[in-house]
């Protein structure tokens, strides 16, 4: 899939290479759009929330390669629909929720074109980076928390990415998520509950 | 109606979730006590990071996929000039303005 957009000089620019630098570091806030403040680039959104978007939709499609289609695509929506963002919450609650409908899709297409419900069992072990790999505790470390995830239905595994390794507050996350606070609340404190019973029958 | 013990806390969270959940749009405030009866089990973050871990190059190769393709713009460019053909080739015949 290509994120080539068609020319339209209403859009905001997207090319990186009349971007400039702008967000390349990905600093806190660098994408967000205060009152009055300019409206973020493609470009600003990819290198803040890049990395955030591919663990979230990773997380819920649990392959690496399907993840990383699930980021383009949501980029491609954040883009189309960027004028429409109103700004009165956070960008990063905005395009979190796109990431995680669109990963919820993703993986529905992949559920309903698979003929073998256990190719939606795999584990995204090309993930791990070299050093994990290398070291057997890692490995094992890395397939308890796939099992343990395992377990979780997507939603859940979303909260828990967002909460536990994104560090959203709650309240951020309901909103990315459009769940009531006390759902992502209980759906979070469940999950720590089976994570924990899994990583410790895991663990070494 | 007395706060619910940390044990009853547990029990809705395990068998009745729905209960919880009503119980806490009540009683927001009562978040922080499961916070302390549930903390993130020990070393998840760390695992999270490892297994969910961004592959090397993926930002440069996204940054790459969102560049315009000049061959997809090259087509486009054709494809314009052969809608506009017939309306080029009509002017040349009767002029600007329709004038024979």
């Amino acid at each position: 899939m290509s994120l080539a957009p068609p020319p339209d000089t209403n859009r905001p620019a997207t090319n990186p290479a009349q971007l400039g630098a702008a967000g390349a570091a990905g600093s806190a806030g660098s994408a967000g759009r205060g009152a009055g403040g300019a409206q973020p680039s493609l470009d600003d959104v990819l290198a803040e929330f890049g990395p955030s978007i591919y663990r979230v939709a990773l997380s819920i499609v649990r392959d690496t390669q399907l993840a990383e289609d699930v980021v383009q695509e949501t980029l491609l929506r954040v883009w189309q629909h960027l004028d429409g963002f109103r700004g009165d919450s956070p960008l990063r609650n905005w395009v979190l929720r796109i990431a995680h409908n669109t990963a919820v899709s993703a993986l529905r297409r992949r559920r309903d074109q698979s003929m073998d419900p256990t190719d939606m069992t795999l584990e995204p072990s090309r993930s791990v980076s070299a050093d994990v790999e290398r070291s057997v505790q890692g490995r094992v470390m890395v397939g308890a928390v796939w099992k343990a995830l395992e377990g979780l239905d997507e939603t859940t595994r979303a909260i828990v990415v967002l909460r536990e390794l994104e560090g959203m507050p709650y309240e951020d996350i309901a909103a990315a998520l459009e769940l009531p606070l006390p759902t992502v609340r209980t759906r979070l404190f469940r999950a720590r509950r089976a994570l924990s019973a899994t990583l410790a029958e895991w663990s070494p | 109606m007395t706060a619910p013990s940390d044990r009853k806390l547990l029990d809705w969270l395990d068998d009745e979730p729905d209960k919880l959940e009503r119980y806490l749009a009540q009683h927001p405030e009562e978040a922080d006590r499961l916070e302390t009866l549930v903390p993130p089990p020990a070393a998840l973050h760390e695992s999270l990071q490892h297994a969910l871990e961004t592959p090397v190059g993926l930002l440069e190769r996204l940054r790459e996929a969102m560049r315009p393709d000049p061959a997809m713009r090259e087509a486009a460019t054709v494809v314009g000039d052969l809608f506009s053909l017939p309306w080029e080739t009509a002017r040349t015949l009767f002029g600007e303005h329709g004038d024979l």
